[in-house]
């Protein structure tokens, strides 16, 4: 048996407990795909990439993969086929991505004057395990250009055999709580918009100094995240305001934590659970101080590891039950979709992601000028916001699969009546 | 720099308008400059790809397989009628059917039904070409299939248009098939009594208008949407 079966044989790979859930909600015009995009400062050599590519991605494993159909789950499988290819950049990120293309590979990597970008399909990893993929690859790129850099904050060695933890599913490490969350909750406002057509994922993405912003959340009393949280919840509340003002939804944001920074792991793979900050137009009308008071509030009391152990729990106590296990796929998959539909997908206005401060070792902070991340193609008509820092820069993009631009709006504008300038690019045709 | 004069928001060169509030922006001594400007995103857009369908395939070989082997047993050894005609004609309806299945870009809901209905059409042609019968082409089998599918396109029509709720559907769906059932009987009572009369089809039609009323009861009052809603939820 050659040594590329034995490997296919040996180690493949569950997918994790939140990426058991991507999968099924793949459509012909919807992946979930994020986007981390490093901006140097030189222009990118396509050649050198692909080289930089090829160097790194063995030291992933769990990324170098394929994902296959077995009869009760998916599973990962390695991908010995060419490539991943590196590719110009296109106006349209975040496509839809095929488990049967060509070469199979679940990431993408783009280039496009300074900047090198990774697409990722969420089943392999969250926004952690793809920027240390995407940091290493950068990193290579640059030792072969004759710098010289460092491993370490996210650069992995590339000579050094991946750690045990680093493939683990650390949801079942973690799913230890005597106590479970409740699955579903109230409807959410969502917002209606005209879609675009297949192929078009509009970006708006806002670059703002993170000093300014800080002083304005001090100047709330809140984290940056929680200001964030604040304005893109009042941007929401104002526009379903001019809606329908008589009967007002509850307004509540689907915001990924990393639950790394509670739970200890090295995992590569996904290690999120979504949090909830809300308010409800219903109990009286709420000024933007109120707002962010009841993010930070919500963040203080929920954001710890005895709440999200219970949501971990739950989840994987669902996916853990005997009887569950053994249906087949195909029943899993129209089930799972039907109530991501019904439910999950009902319960959020928005999605917002905050990455956090992304810190570069010795040799690439020097060459890296922006860090970008931008959250992909929402599955129903709305929009997604993804933040990320690096140095003095704060970039926020925005994706939406809508025509109208009016959340964006309202809240850059807000940011500007906080006397924040903020700086607009885009994707959209003019 | 240019500034957005609406939003107060600065904008990247390459930007004639700003893109949240569609302002257009007017610099006359940075024209040049702005349109010198290297994008922030690439303009080239890019395509997925196209990925073979292997069901669409196989499901075909297997059509065709079985035309094949109906035909030649049909002209070899069992001769004595032309049976293999209806199954061949039996594998085109169903090929046509599974085209929206089966094809990598979705054909349009109406298309495909229109081709559904011309499909059975043709097929029915094809059995009273053998089997003239009294007429029954023209006077029952046509006017039956078009009725179906005009029931067919204008429920798909609300339902992709208005994106009507599951009770409103069903109240759609259930008058259609009460109406269907009464035009069916009249026309099958044309041709077969020579009389325009209703007899089984009043029943069901009396049967579904009920269902009607009760589904409309239901959707305009809303305390009782509510009670069905809690009660059916899943």
């Amino acid at each position: 048996m050659s040594e590329k079966k034995r490997d296919v044989r040996k180690n493949w790979y569950p997918l994790d407990l939140s990426g058991t859930v991507y999968p099924t909600l793949q459509r012909k015009d919807y992946s979930a795909v994020f986007r981390l995009s490093m901006t140097l400062d030189q222009k990118i050599d396509p050649v050198l990439l692909q080289q930089a590519v090829d160097q790194a991605m063995p030291r992933f494993p769990t990324f170098k993969v394929a994902m296959r159909k077995g009869l009760f789950w998916r599973y990962l499988e390695p991908n010995h086929r060419p490539g991943p290819f590196v590719q110009e950049d296109i106006a349209n990120p975040c496509m839809p991505m095929s488990f049967k293309g060509r070469s199979r590979y679940l990431v993408r990597f783009y280039y496009y004057e300074n900047e090198i970008s990774l697409e990722m399909f969420h089943s392999l990893s969250d926004g952690n395990g793809g920027m240390c993929l995407l940091k290493t690859v950068a990193a290579q790129y640059l030792r072969l250009q004759g710098s010289s850099v460092s491993c370490g904050e996210g650069v992995m060695d590339l000579n050094e055999e991946p750690d045990p933890e680093e493939l683990e599913d650390a949801y079942a490490r973690y799913a230890r709580s005597r106590s479970r969350s409740a699955l579903r909750q109230k409807k959410a406002y969502r917002v209606r918009g005209t879609r675009e057509p297949f192929y078009t994922l509009n970006v708006i993405r806002g670059v703002i100094p993170v000093g300014q912003a800080l002083k304005v959340a001090k100047s709330y009393g809140v984290s940056l995240t929680e200001y964030l949280n604040g304005a893109l919840i009042y941007a929401l509340m104002r526009k379903q305001k001019s809606q329908n003002p008589a009967h007002q939804k509850p307004i509540k944001l689907a915001m990924p934590v990393n639950l790394r920074n509670l739970f200890p792991s090295r995992t590569m793979r996904n290690f999120i659970v979504l949090a909830y900050p809300s308010i409800d137009p219903m109990l009286g009308d709420y000024t933007f101080e109120e707002i962010v008071k009841e993010v930070h509030n919500y963040m203080r009391y929920y954001i710890n590891p005895k709440f999200l152990g219970a949501d971990i729990t739950t989840d994987y106590a669902v996916r853990a039950n005997p009887l569950i296990r053994i249906v087949p796929l195909f029943i899993k998959d129209f089930v799972v979709r039907s109530f991501y539909i019904r439910v999950q997908d009902k319960q959020s206005s928005a999605g917002l992601t905050n990455m956090g401060i992304i810190r570069l070792p010795d040799g690439l902070k020097e060459h890296t000028e922006r860090i970008d991340i931008l959250m992909g193609q929402p599955f129903s008509a709305r929009t997604n916001c993804a933040v990320v820092t690096y140095q003095d820069q704060l970039s926020i993009s925005f994706a939406s699969c809508i025509r109208e631009t009016d959340v964006e709006r309202l809240f850059f504008t807000r940011l500007v009546q906080d006397h924040i300038p903020v700086k607009i690019e885009t994707n959209r045709s003019q | 720099m240019s500034y957005c004069v609406n939003c107060g928001v600065e904008l990247s060169k390459e930007l004639k308008s700003c893109p949240l509030c569609h302002t257009p922006v007017y610099h006359p001594e940075k024209k040049q400059e702005m349109e010198a400007a290297v994008p922030v995103f690439p303009r080239e857009r890019g395509e997925v790809d196209v990925v073979g369908n292997d069901v669409a395939v196989l499901f075909s070989v297997v059509l065709i397989s079985t035309c094949l082997a109906c035909g030649a047993l049909n002209l070899l050894i069992f001769h004595s009628t032309l049976w293999s005609v209806y199954v061949i004609g039996a594998c085109g309806v169903l090929w046509v059917a599974s085209l929206p299945l089966i094809l990598v870009k979705k054909p349009h809901i109406l298309l495909a039904l229109l081709a559904d209905g011309m499909a059975v059409s043709l097929y029915c042609a094809l059995i009273s070409w053998f089997h003239p019968g009294k007429g029954w082409f023209l006077e029952v089998a046509l006017p039956v299939v078009w009725l179906c599918v005009v029931f067919i396109v204008f429920f798909a029509g609300v339902a992709k248009k208005m994106k009507p709720s599951i009770l409103a559907k069903a109240s759609l769906l259930f008058a259609e098939a009460g109406i269907f059932t009464i035009l069916a009987e009249l026309v099958l009572n044309r041709h077969f009594a020579g009389r325009l009369y209703l007899s089984w089809s009043a029943v069901t039609g009396i049967c579904c208008g009920v269902i009607v009323a009760v589904l409309v009861t239901i959707i305009r009052r809303s305390g009782l949407r509510e009670e069905v809603r809690r009660r059916m939820h899943i």
